[in-house]
């Protein structure tokens, strides 16, 4: 049976956001005379998420994502509506509620930078109240799972990117929290980093049971790690459904990749939306609508062209999120 | 209330810091070694300069050259025990605003001001505190004073509530800090500020003097230890004592109020 960890019901945020004009003379203004706007960040925003999950958050910048990560970590609060997470409501009871939560922000550091980071892991270690045979099972499993027994005794100065981005992940999980929040945690990781991560990731999901929440531009992340990913733009939630769904989100949509016996002219595909073109290859855009079907139009292109392959493809996951972005 | 439970926590906390900053400047050998000395060197200026300013001028009022000498013994006790406690307060809350960083603070199981002032400690005070200890032994020795059972936990009792008054303008340039993101040149006339409290009272026109020993009672860093070691106890040091512990509350419920109105930084 499925058990919700967080739910939000119609929760909105708005800021008062100073509003200055372009210019050096509009910068002078500013200093007697200021004018604000009310921006909404999050707009009637609901949410549910269950309980040993792997949810991605998605959106494209300034859409409400940080905002709404921050209201279910107690750092900011809604100006309306309802959040509960684990039973707590986050900013009211802050400091219990984050004794159960482990947050790790991609491009911000808690690792000591002139310190190795095991030193950093033993104030994590004060600061959480773990007991000293609890902390060193988990440490251990931890570095063994990540292989940084020896990374995390050089001095955090000394690390890789994907050195100390495992290392700001056993950190955050030391306490061992049932939620966790990844703001970008593959970000600027090579290939072979990005895979140790999200193999962690996913053990420690299977293991312990333990919720994530993603929020990340990778889309390989979300393919790899989550089966629901939730999309926010312009405030609201737009997608919140499996990737699965999200793949067939735009079924009436179909990208076809052709291949030419011989080479054709542009001219003789007019009329169609092309992808992309050369003389022996083309990718073309179906939309289909009430007056015509899939088969309809890959027989006009048979009848036409000269084809000697077809392939018939949904259209790639990246678009079909580019296309809400920009809905 | 609730700051008050966490109190123990914190003060683990504060102890854990310690042990990375010593750790952290153990790591530049060079860099420790060197301002350690410096520190002492420092530390050894500001005495010589008074006694200098003391003996070619007509001195300070009810003050002896001896008794001048363990006031800034207690000068440099205070000036280390400040740098020591809440040495790295203010950079690192101007750093934690200023890069959209504050935001750590809050998913941390503590009072996001308790946490800031846990990590406070700053090892450069290390050399002023035992020059400062050093300087008070010495004059002392040779000062005739009376000692009774309740000077030193009178003295130490003092210091504590100077911290007290240091933690509440602290927390007060904090909320500054946090609302304008940018406290501009206002650190500096704070540092000015604290500095009529390197001087005996006595300097100072009576107003001044009631000023800085009741309503805003800086006094109590320097003047009123010193004043303790060398057994001139004064009324004024109650009512010095009690502002301060209630500046402390009063700076709490600001920040507070400044955390509420908290909106961080962009994505």
């Amino acid at each position: 049976m499925s058990v919700p960890i967080i739910q939000m019901h119609d929760v909105n945020k708005t800021y008062k956001v100073y509003h200055r004009e372009e210019g050096f003379l509009a910068s002078l203004r500013s200093v007697i005379h200021r004018e604000y706007k009310m921006l909404t960040a999050v707009d009637d925003i609901n949410l549910n998420i269950e309980l040993g999950e792997v949810r991605g958050l998605i959106g494209p910048n300034g859409a409400g994502k940080s905002t709404t990560i921050k209201m279910l970590s107690g750092i900011l609060h809604p100006s309306s509506g309802d959040i509960s997470v684990m039973g707590m409501i986050p900013w009211k009871e802050r400091e219990r509620y984050v004794r159960n939560l482990g947050v790790v922000f991609g491009q911000k550091s808690q690792l000591w930078w002139d310190l190795p980071a095991v030193d950093t892991f033993g104030l994590q270690k004060e600061m959480y109240r773990i007991p000293t045979a609890a902390f060193r099972q988990r440490l251990d499993y931890f570095s063994r799972m990540l292989n940084i027994e020896e990374v995390m005794r050089k001095p955090v100065r000394l690390l890789s990117l994907g050195e100390r981005m495992k290392c700001e992940l056993v950190c955050a999980m030391l306490h061992e929290p049932p939620l966790i929040f990844l703001d970008e945690p593959t970000i600027g990781l090579d290939v072979i980093s990005k895979e140790t991560i999200r193999q962690f990731i996913k053990q420690v999901n299977r293991d312990k049971k333990t919720t994530f929440i993603i929020t990340t531009h990778d889309l390989s992340d979300l393919e790899d790690l989550c089966e629901r990913v939730t999309i926010i733009n312009k405030g609201t939630v737009v997608f919140d459904d499996t990737l699965e769904k999200l793949r067939v989100y735009f079924s009436h949509k179909k990208v076809v990749d052709v291949k030419f016996t011989h080479p054709v002219t542009e001219d003789e595909l007019s009329g169609l939306s092309l992808k992309s073109f050369n003389p022996l290859m083309a990718t073309i855009e179906f939309t289909m609508d009430d007056s015509s079907t899939i088969r309809q139009e890959l027989g006009r292109i048979l009848e036409t062209l000269p084809v000697q392959d077809i392939n018939v493809n949904n259209i790639r996951i990246e678009e079909v999120i580019k296309q809400i972005y920009l809905a | 209330m609730r700051g008050l439970m966490a109190l123990p926590g914190l003060l683990r906390l504060f102890l854990w810091n310690c042990k990375l900053d010593i750790s952290r400047n153990m790591a530049y050998r060079f860099n420790f070694i060197a301002g350690t000395l410096i520190s002492l060197l420092n530390s050894g200026v500001a005495p010589i300069v008074q006694y200098l300013i003391f003996t070619t001028t007509n001195g300070y009022p009810g003050w002896t050259v001896q008794q001048l000498i363990l006031f800034q013994g207690v000068l440099l006790l205070w000036g280390g025990v400040r740098t020591m406690v809440f040495g790295r307060v203010l950079p690192e809350m101007n750093s934690l605003v200023g890069s959209g960083e504050f935001d750590r603070l809050l998913v941390k199981p503590y009072p996001p001001m308790g946490v800031l002032l846990a990590s406070g400690f700053q090892l450069s005070g290390f050399a002023p505190t035992i020059a400062g200890v050093v300087i008070i032994a010495m004059s002392l020795s040779s000062l005739d004073v009376v000692w009774h059972w309740w000077t030193l936990p009178l003295f130490l009792v003092l210091l504590l509530v100077g911290c007290c008054l240091y933690a509440a303008l602290l927390i007060l340039m904090c909320c500054i800090i946090l609302v304008a993101i940018q406290m501009g040149r206002l650190g500096e006339l704070f540092e000015k500020l604290l500095s009529f409290s390197d001087y005996p009272i006595s300097i100072y026109p009576r107003i001044l003097g009631r000023l800085f020993s009741i309503a805003l009672p800086f006094a109590i860093w320097i003047n009123f230890p010193a004043q303790t070691l060398l057994n001139r106890l004064d009324v004024t040091m109650i009512w010095g004592a009690i502002v301060s512990i209630v500046l402390l509350f009063v700076s709490h419920g600001l920040w507070k109020l400044c955390l509420s109105k908290y909106t961080s930084a962009g994505g």
